[in-house]
């Protein structure tokens, strides 16, 4: 049960590569590994809130009012997260800086609350927060460990291989998309033939 | 009627529990961020003097930094420091830097920035030739080479960019060179960012000097 769970988090449904949910952010914070799992790590935080909170609430909130009640739930814990960040983690806050406070309208967090929290328990709604926020923190690691390395020859703020010059290209945007396409072709050429088999 | 007075409500209660959760949040963290923020500007202003040196406070007017620093050892005035912000590629530099009286500059510390990742964001890169194989722990204390190489400059004359290698790379004859030109290398792709911080130095820093120094000299 946990385990198919997780696999559908972060393999069949993985926001990122498979949905592919939340590309903005995934663009601008992947190109460090600290910044990557820093951003995923907090959107996983934020996941899990508003799926819980939605999925109390659903219950009662007006359908025609319920993407600003989502939305509203969602801005209320980064807020709270960035107030912490602030005042605990300052240097995560320095290097994330404005994208923090975007997490808010990342289409992770109200995709999940629309697709999912609202339609489902309590408890499917917290493992549905979790494993999402897996997958999104484990494809921004991996986008960014690609990034990271071929854009400053680095991992973790830290050299990898003497000598080694850095293609520029990767650390800035259009590497982004590059990184991006490459890693979801892998995804669908693995998936695609797995079902072939199947 | 009955259901806009409905939604209305929905709105207004989830709104209501909302505000108050951030409100408590704020009031509970306030403290400690203004706390955090103010270490953070201390550990700036001891960067940027040399360590051991008694350093005080001071707010200005006029032409005067609104705020600012001076150090002193044994009772002799050593500098000032203060912050400048430059035009960046993406939006304000803000850095602190500290002169002597004569405008040579002590100390150079990058406070907030959002140049690019890769590019310009390297202001900040430490010349570490630390490896990922290395065993954790083994730290050394690097400062970032492109601020360090400012140390010894004067803010008074105007800063040449030097294009054909970086900084960090050369050995000490040419870096000698360099400081006798009074020029600093730019940061490859990135002569915007580089250029930001000459400029401001030439434009603001030379001023609140002087204007700081004729301020001791009344005294």
């Amino acid at each position: 049960m946990l385990k198919e769970e997780v696999k559908r988090g972060v393999i069949t449904e993985n926001p990122i590569l498979i949905l592919a949910l939340g590309l903005c952010p995934s663009l601008a914070v992947s190109t460090s590994v600290t910044n990557g799992l820093g951003m995923g790590l907090a959107t996983m935080f934020v996941l899990v809130c508003s799926n819980i909170i939605i999925s109390i609430i659903k219950g009662w909130v007006p359908d025609k009012v319920r993407i600003p009640c989502f939305i509203m739930v969602s801005a209320a814990f980064v807020s709270i997260l960035h107030l912490f960040i602030k005042a605990y983690m300052p240097l995560l806050d320095q290097r994330l800086g404005i994208f923090i406070p975007l997490i808010t309208v990342n289409c992770i967090i109200l995709g999940r609350a629309e697709a999912f929290a609202s339609k489902n328990s309590l408890s499917r709604s917290f493992t549905d927060g979790i494993v999402m926020g897996l997958g999104f923190t484990v494809s921004l690691l991996i986008l960014s460990a690609i990034r990271e390395f071929l854009g400053s020859n680095k991992l973790f703020d830290l050299m990898v291989i003497p000598k080694f010059q850095p293609l520029t290209a990767f650390a800035l945007a259009p590497g982004g998309f590059f990184t991006i396409a490459f890693v979801m072709g892998v995804v669908s050429f693995l998936r695609s033939r797995k079902e072939a088999r199947a | 009627m009955g259901e806009i007075i409905k939604l209305t409500a929905a709105l207004v209660v989830i709104s209501m529990v909302i505000g108050l959760a951030v409100a408590v949040t704020n009031n509970k963290t306030k403290d400690r961020i203004k706390e955090q923020q103010l270490h953070i500007q201390q550990s700036a202003v001891e960067a940027v003097f040399p360590s051991g040196v008694a350093i005080s406070e001071h707010e200005g007017d006029g032409g005067l930094p609104y705020k600012y620093w001076s150090a002193s050892d044994n009772g002799e005035l050593i500098g000032y420091a203060f912050k400048i912000t430059g035009q960046g590629y993406a939006g304000d530099i803000l850095f602190m830097i500290s002169a002597d009286t004569a405008g040579k500059i002590l100390g150079m510390t990058v406070l907030e920035h959002n140049e690019t990742p890769g590019l310009g964001s390297r202001v900040t890169e430490v010349a570490s030739n630390k490896y990922i194989w290395y065993p954790v722990g083994s730290s050394e204390k690097v400062k970032p080479w492109f601020t360090e190489q400012f140390e010894g400059l004067s803010c008074f004359k105007p800063i040449g960019i030097d294009k054909s290698g970086e900084w960090h790379k050369f050995d000490a004859q040419r870096r000698a060179q360099l400081q006798s030109r009074n020029t600093v290398t730019a940061i490859t792709g990135s002569t915007i960012t580089t250029a930001a911080f000459t400029k401001s130095i030439e434009r603001k820093a030379a001023v609140y000097v002087a204007s700081l120094k004729e301020k001791y000299l009344e005294k």
